[in-house]
């Protein structure tokens, strides 16, 4: 079969000298699904942006068609059928659906009198229905998510670009995501598609790719015929063992305690009591959006709280300067929220660790001492402490963000979807170090829309529903059918 | 991109924007009939004829410059150096009027600037005022009210044109270099600006600020009080300002005039000096040496070579210009995203 498009031995340097793809060649062929694997930093975001025209090849070329193609920017390789949903979706957000659909429409060229009618067209294929006069802002990142493969779909795309495209998607959301993907093979798109959850390969690829510290190391695999621990293997090396807990029970010491809890962010939440002792992790479980947001925000402190207490660490109703003070960490789920992308690796790493207490000086070797002790400790890889966070790839922002606060060595963790973006051996690693934390006496809240992650690793999960706890179960009973239960609202 | 390839890159365009603005000042030039080469040559060694000129300009702009460049690091676009300056200069020949020394007019001149801005900034934290409105408004407040005690309480009754001079205890001293004298206040100037430096880039208050101006989610999920240092970076603007319009009136003017001449602009080149600086304090000290010699360069060009001032000042905005452009642009792409 003919590719739609093949990229051919492409080089790329970034301006400061890293090396992040050296001779990496790639077929998306029309009606197939190509998945592209690889550890954090293997460079798949970047070979996709490269496809995409975002940013240009050191060396290599692009055949469309079989023949050579040149994008001077990302609107030429969309008028050339090529679309690109990245983790987080780029739609304007004061614009209406609507609005984002002409904005790109009209950089794809197509007339505004096609627009509806193609958008009908594009509906039917993918099964997607997304409010067009809803303004974005408003609407949950599935929904943008959707909204953004329809337009493209609807544009004419002839080749999809998912970059970690279920980062924000629920299981429910997955299954959706994955009929639209079906239906625009049915009608000859070719679906490039990077992930690092193996489960979703198997449900959903044709062919898989591995890259491996910016070179193929397999290519054009058939996924049915190898096993998710071999895929791993390829993707990282040797995986590390999966984390266990030496469950040795919680302690007696409380480190977080609500009672009768209400606050109010997006939604109310209210919650009438929840426990964590030292030494145990508490999951709370969850569809994402379901007060979870309000919840945490109540307990650092920087959503207003209503009524009722929050005690960290014998801290009644603390600010988050005294949240943390008292020997607590916050690991925020959106990390593209929780960090200053053109500041350094370094500022980060050091206003994440020292912002509500530190040293006063933090003089250059100050900081770059920091950043070797943490990078090393956690194995973050980054050209140097002042580049820009923003080069870092996405896992390696996200083990930024959580190692700033496991640097604290806090003896009460509220971590939220702390392996989000994270490749196999290094989400295991990290599930790892949270395990440890609570096995040496920390106590640990774990928020994750991950329903493994929380099996894995939880003593005992509460499940959030529509601002309520709707249920906590001890660790023996914790299946997913019956948290499933629970998150639907079932008490 | 390292610290290295963009300090190079920086360099190139500022020398590029640089050499353009030199080619338009040639071409205007000219265009007035006048040797185009010796005119620029002219204006960019003014420091050869008035060193003493360039020096208090150079001081002065750094000052202000750094007081627009403070507040950015918070998020705010501070236009209210103009004020500020006026004010601590007012201030200070007011206090060395009554008191004499150097003590109470300084201080008291700092802290007037530092009240100023620090009303705006509050005016914006608390009741979302926009700064950039609240400070033109009340740079003009300032202004008519210098005027106004410039001609009534603080005039010099054998000089109607101008106020009372600094007593000879508030003056501060200059500095000879050589054959040559200039204002002591140059030293003070680089002095506050590297401090302001080391206070940005080396400290975890610094550090906190930037941040602040940065991503107001993030600190506040830190425990940092955005408001806070909102407020205290337009706070230490004023500061900033009003210890130029101080140190101005006391280390060089000794008076202000009638129409407040020795008083006006520096605030507003102030803006251009920042944007020049890259918002960097450190840089900002070239930038504003180089404005202050194109400045006192325009001043030349008449007298010399019969092209009017107008011209002169002309060629010294498209310089300025293009150097700004594009820390400009990032200024205004970053107010956008808010
Ligand atoms: N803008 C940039 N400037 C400099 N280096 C960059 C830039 N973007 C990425 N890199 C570097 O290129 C390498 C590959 O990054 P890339 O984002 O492509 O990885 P990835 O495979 O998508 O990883 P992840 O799974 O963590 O998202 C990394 O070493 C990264 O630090
Ligand atoms: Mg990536």
């Amino acid at each position: 079969m003919e590719p739609v498009v093949e990229l051919r031995g492409i080089v790329k340097v970034y301006p400061d000298g890293v090396r992040a793809l050296d001779g990496v060649s790639l077929r998306l062929y029309p009606g197939r699904v190509h998945a592209v694997l690889g550890e954090n930093g293997a460079g798949k975001t970047t070979l996709m942006r490269i496809l995409y025209g975002e940013i240009k090849p050191t060396r290599g070329e692009l055949l469309l068609d079989g023949r050579p193609a040149r994008f001077r920017g990302t609107r030429d390789a969309i008028r050339r059928g090529i679309a690109m949903i990245y983790q987080h979706p780029r739609l304007v957000p004061t614009l209406t659906v609507w609005e984002n659909v002409l904005l790109y429409f009209a950089s794809a060229g197509v007339p505004e009198g096609e627009a509806e009618e193609r958008l009908e067209e594009a509906r039917r294929i993918t099964g997607f229905d997304v409010p067009l006069d809803a303004r974005v802002e408003d609407l949950p990142l599935g929904a943008r998510q959707r909204a953004e493969i329809l337009r493209s779909i609807a544009a004419g795309a002839r080749v999809l670009i998912l970059d970690e495209p279920t980062t924000n998607l629920t299981p429910q959301e997955f299954e959706g995501l994955a009929r639209a993907i079906e239906g625009a093979k049915r009608e000859g798109l070719a679906v490039a598609y990077i992930t690092h959850r193996l489960p979703e390969v198997k449900a959903i690829a044709d062919l898989v790719t591995v890259l491996r510290r910016g070179r193929v190391v397999a290519s054009e695999l058939d996924p049915r015929g190898a096993s998710e621990e071999e895929l791993a293997r390829l993707m990282v090396g040797e995986l590390p063992p999966r984390p266990s807990r030496s469950r040795g029970g919680p302690g007696d010491r409380v480190v977080l305690s609500i009672e009768g809890l209400r606050a109010r962010g997006r939604m109310e939440v209210f919650v009438e009591r929840l426990e964590v002792r030292e030494g145990e992790v508490l999951g709370l479980a969850g569809v994402e959006g379901n007060g979870q947001e309000e919840l945490v925000g109540a307990i650092v402190g920087y959503t207003p709280r209503l009524s009722g207490r929050v005690v960290v660490l014998g801290r009644v109703n603390p600010t988050p300067r005294e949240y943390y003070r008292a020997g607590a960490a916050y690991i925020p789920g959106d990390r593209s929220k929780a960090l200053v992308l053109h500041f350094s690796v370094a500022e980060n790493l050091a206003f994440l660790r020292y912002a509500h207490e530190g040293p006063a000086l933090l003089t250059f070797s100050r900081l770059a001492r920091l950043y070797r002790e943490v990078a090393g400790e956690y194995g973050i890889v980054a050209e140097s402490p002042w580049a820009p966070a923003g080069s870092l790839s996405g896992g390696n922002q996200q083990k930024l963000l959580a190692a700033s606060q496991l640097h604290m060595r806090p003896r009460f963790l509220l971590a939220v979807n702390p392996t989000r973006g994270l490749d196999v051996a290094t989400t295991r690693y990290v599930r790892g170090l949270i395990a440890r934390l609570a096995d040496e006496g920390a106590g640990v809240m774990l928020v994750s829309s991950d329903l493994d992650e929380i099996i894995e690793l939880s003593d005992r999960v509460a499940v959030i529903s529509r601002g309520r706890i709707t249920g906590i179960l001890p660790a023996g009973k914790a299946t997913p059918e019956r948290i499933g239960l629970l998150m639907g609202g079932a008490a | 991109m390292s610290l290295r390839s963009r300090i190079a890159s920086e360099t190139a365009i500022v020398l590029a924007t640089l050499a353009a603005g030199l080619a338009v000042g040639a071409a205007v030039a000219a265009g007035f009939h006048a040797p185009p080469l010796r005119v620029m040559a002219t204006m960019l060694t003014s420091w050869r004829s008035l060193p003493d000129v360039v020096a208090e300009y150079s001081a002065m702009l750094a000052l202000t410059g750094a007081a627009f460049a403070v507040p950015v690091y918070a998020g705010l676009f501070n236009i209210g150096a103009e004020g500020s300056f006026q004010l601590g200069a007012l201030v200070a020949l007011w206090a060395a009027l009554k008191w004499g020394g150097l003590a109470a007019p300084i201080a008291l001149g700092v802290a007037a600037g530092a009240l100023l801005s620090g009303l705006a900034g509050w005016l914006r934290v608390r009741l979302s005022v926009n700064e950039v409105l609240s400070t033109i408004m009340l740079n003009w407040i300032v202004y008519w009210l210098l005027l106004y005690l410039v001609a009534t309480k603080l005039e010099d009754p054998y000089n109607p044109q101008r106020t009372l001079e600094v007593p000879r205890s508030s003056r501060l001293p200059w500095i000879t270099i050589g054959s040559t004298q200039i204002p002591s206040t140059i030293v003070i100037a680089a002095a506050v600006l590297a401090v302001l430096w080391v206070f940005l880039r080396m400290t975890r208050w610094g550090l906190a600020l930037r941040f602040a101006g940065a991503n107001e989610w993030t600190s506040r999920t830190r425990g940092v009080n955005v408001g806070l240092y909102r407020v205290a970076s337009m706070a230490v603007a004023g500061l900033l300002a009003g210890l130029a319009g101080a140190i101005h009136i006391l280390g060089y003017s000794h008076a202000i005039d009638v129409i407040g001449g020795a008083v006006k602009g520096f605030g507003y080149n102030g803006i251009g000096v920042a944007l020049m600086g890259r918002n960097d304090p450190l840089a900002i000290i070239p930038a504003a040496v180089l404005f202050a010699t194109l400045l006192t360069g325009s001043s030349l060009v008449e007298p010399i070579y019969g092209v009017p001032k107008e011209a002169g000042d002309f060629i010294v905005g498209v310089i300025v210009v293009l150097l700004a452009v594009p820390e400009a642009f990032r200024l205004l792409s970053r107010l956008r995203r808010r």
